[in-house]
């Protein structure tokens, strides 16, 4: 079966934001949440890189272990999803993730800042797919309808990939061999336990 | 504690900068690009020396936060939470419950030996028993509320569903967030006004010596507040000032200065909450069950007059010179 | 900066060391078993069923990704 990755190609990445944009608007997501977002590692200085980053959708994902109300689920394409109507907002998993990916609509203490928001890899949430109700909490399911998450379709560079991990850990591999260098799979020694050897 | 410093140390990831490796090789001819470009494995290798680094960046987008691109240290709050936490929270709470048990089936209740007086004088007066029963029943919302967060969804998910749980931990978490601003409020009111009659002396020694009277069956003489007494009175306090600190981060993440820190914070509560649920449990049961007119004193605030002179025989002379005992001038107790 | 960010690691190291340690003391404590695992795949639910398809659509996207 097919397991879902993120892989970020770095030497690729020009820092455009475009993912960051067509998530935001593809999603409908809310005011002050960025479900991706690209952050520049050594800004100005010599080798510095762009990584365009978002919910890895871990392997044993620790913001749904952690959940007091364990209103996450893993899929059968290892995208981890959550309930919004059973989240609590106490920010659990906030505290857990590795990489910032659970966000709150509200501003304010942990009493009111409304349901958790992350990245869903474009496939919606419990609600039937591709459903107004669905759409209205968790945006769209891009994957239901036989595609995949937008931010990486529609990357100018080709720098981030999406889609089964092993085709493009395979991608990413003829990459690197071929212009001779890569800064690494970002991410996934933390989020599979497994890095791509070349 | 400088959050500014701990914000910039957080930094750390940027060192890598400093830590160029040799690239790939690359051919003679060609320019190699990425000479000295960052690479993911320099994180990996800091990570080895430093499980709490973070790898930040800069971003272009409001929101600041979002400029740290790794922070791995959640895994190892992870372990806490749900192994380490988990487990001295069912000690504290299982563990004291059944010590109780045990006490109670060695020991049964303490009687007044002397049996009941009849006559009674006043041990708390009325603000006092309020500032008691305001922390105390606040406290009670926050302990069951607090448990739900570690234990609700092992013991009380399966029993009542998805939904429903849910349902019940929104409202346990207002309840949590609101009634701790009185509970900090009765912690606060009982410090100023207990605080003379807790100070440790030298007669706690002795209490504490001959047992306080729980093992054996003699009384050992003490003022308003026995050494045991003391005890609950200052890990209340204490424990009270390190749940209000650690729970006013949790509360206000945004001074917290990062996610690092709330981790802290949240081991922090955790655990000082375990501890303070099995030491009220064991106040809750020697001012019950465990003693017979203990509930009295906090209760309608008047207490026996045997029973103030077996447990406080100092603190019933203090008060019979005071004039504040009804029924006349009575010979000292002893 | 490397001035800079020696001079905060020493005034964050008392915090920072004791939740190491006690993140330390947490993992050699706990059997990995205890660690509760992040809630499995049940595919007997709706929400959960695979979703992902290898159309035209997303193998278009894999082959111009080999450019």
């Amino acid at each position: 079966m097919a397991r879902m990755k993120f892989l970020c190609d770095a030497d690729r990445c020009i820092e455009c934001n475009a993912c960051v944009t067509a998530c935001k608007n593809e999603n409908e997501v809310p005011w002050g949440i960025n479900r991706r977002r690209v952050v520049t590692i050594n800004d100005g200085k010599p080798g510095e890189r762009s990584v365009s980053m978002a919910c890895m959708h871990c392997t044993d994902a620790p913001c749904a272990a952690v959940c007091p109300v364990d209103c996450f689920y893993t899929t059968a394409d290892a995208v981890v999803l959550h309930s919004k109507d059973l989240c609590i907002g106490c920010g659990y998993c906030f505290y857990a993730c590795p990489f910032g990916a659970p966000q709150y609509p509200k501003v304010g203490n942990f009493g009111s800042r409304g349901k958790m928001d992350k990245c869903t890899y474009c496939s919606g949430g419990p609600e039937a797919d591709l459903s107004p109700a669905e759409f209205q909490k968790y945006g769209s399911n891009r994957l239901a309808e036989g595609k995949l998450p937008l931010c990486a379709e529609m990357c100018s560079t080709k720098s981030l990939l999406a889609g089964d991990g092993e085709i493009i850990a395979q991608i990413y591999k003829e990459r690197v061999v071929k212009r001779g260098y890569g800064s690494g799979a970002w991410g996934w020694q933390t989020a599979y336990k497994e890095t791509i050897a070349i | 504690m400088r959050l500014g410093a701990h914000l910039r140390f957080l930094a750390l990831g940027l060192l890598l900068a400093f830590a160029a490796l040799p690239a790939a090789p690359a051919s003679a001819q060609q320019v190699n690009p990425t000479a000295n470009a960052v690479k993911e494995q320099q994180f990996l290798d800091a990570l080895k020396g430093n499980p709490s680094a973070e790898l930040q960046g800069r971003i272009t987008i409001p929101d600041g936060k979002a400029a740290t691109l790794e922070r791995p240290a959640g895994r190892e709050w992870r372990a806490f939470h749900q192994g380490t936490m988990v487990r001295i929270g069912a000690i504290a709470v299982i563990g004291m419950l059944l010590l109780l048990t045990v006490f109670y089936l060695v020991r049964g209740r303490i009687k007044i030996e002397a049996g009941p007086a009849g006559r009674t004088l006043t041990r708390f007066n009325a603000f006092e028993r309020f500032m008691h029963w305001l922390t105390a029943a606040c406290f009670i919302v926050l302990a069951l509320s607090g448990l739900n967060v570690t234990f609700g969804k092992a013991v009380l998910l399966p029993l009542i569903g998805p939904q429903a749980f849910t349902n019940v931990s929104i409202v346990a978490k207002w309840s949590h967030n609101y009634l701790a601003w009185p509970f900090m409020l009765g912690i606060a009111l009982m410090l100023v006004v207990w605080i003379k009659d807790n100070i440790p002396s030298a007669l706690d020694l002795k209490w504490i010596a001959a047992g306080g009277g729980i093992v054996g069956n003699k009384h050992p003489e003490a003022r308003r507040f026995n050494a045991g007494q003391k005890v609950i009175f200052w890990s209340v306090v204490l424990g009270g000032a390190a749940l209000s600190v650690s729970g006013v981060y949790l509360l206000f993440p945004a001074f917290a200065g990062g996610v690092l820190n709330l981790q802290f914070w949240n081991v922090i509560h955790g655990v000082v909450g375990v501890i303070m649920i099995a030491v009220i449990l064991a106040h809750i049961y020697i001012g019950s069950i465990g003693m017979e007119g203990a509930f009295d004193a906090m209760g309608s605030g008047e207490v026996d007059l045997n029973w103030a002179k077996e447990h406080h025989s100092l603190w019933v002379a203090e008060e019979m010179q005071k004039g504040h005992v009804p029924g006349g001038k009575l010979q000292p107790a002893e | 900066m490397s001035q800079k960010a020696k001079e905060t690691e020493k005034s964050a190291f008392d915090r920072r060391s004791f939740f190491k340690a006690l993140g330390a003391g947490a993992t050699v404590a706990v059997a990995p078993a205890m660690v509760t695992p992040a809630q499995a795949v049940d595919p007997g639910k709706d929400e959960t069923r695979a979703r992902y398809k290898e159309s035209d659509h997303v193998k278009a996207f894999y082959r111009s990704n080999r450019y």
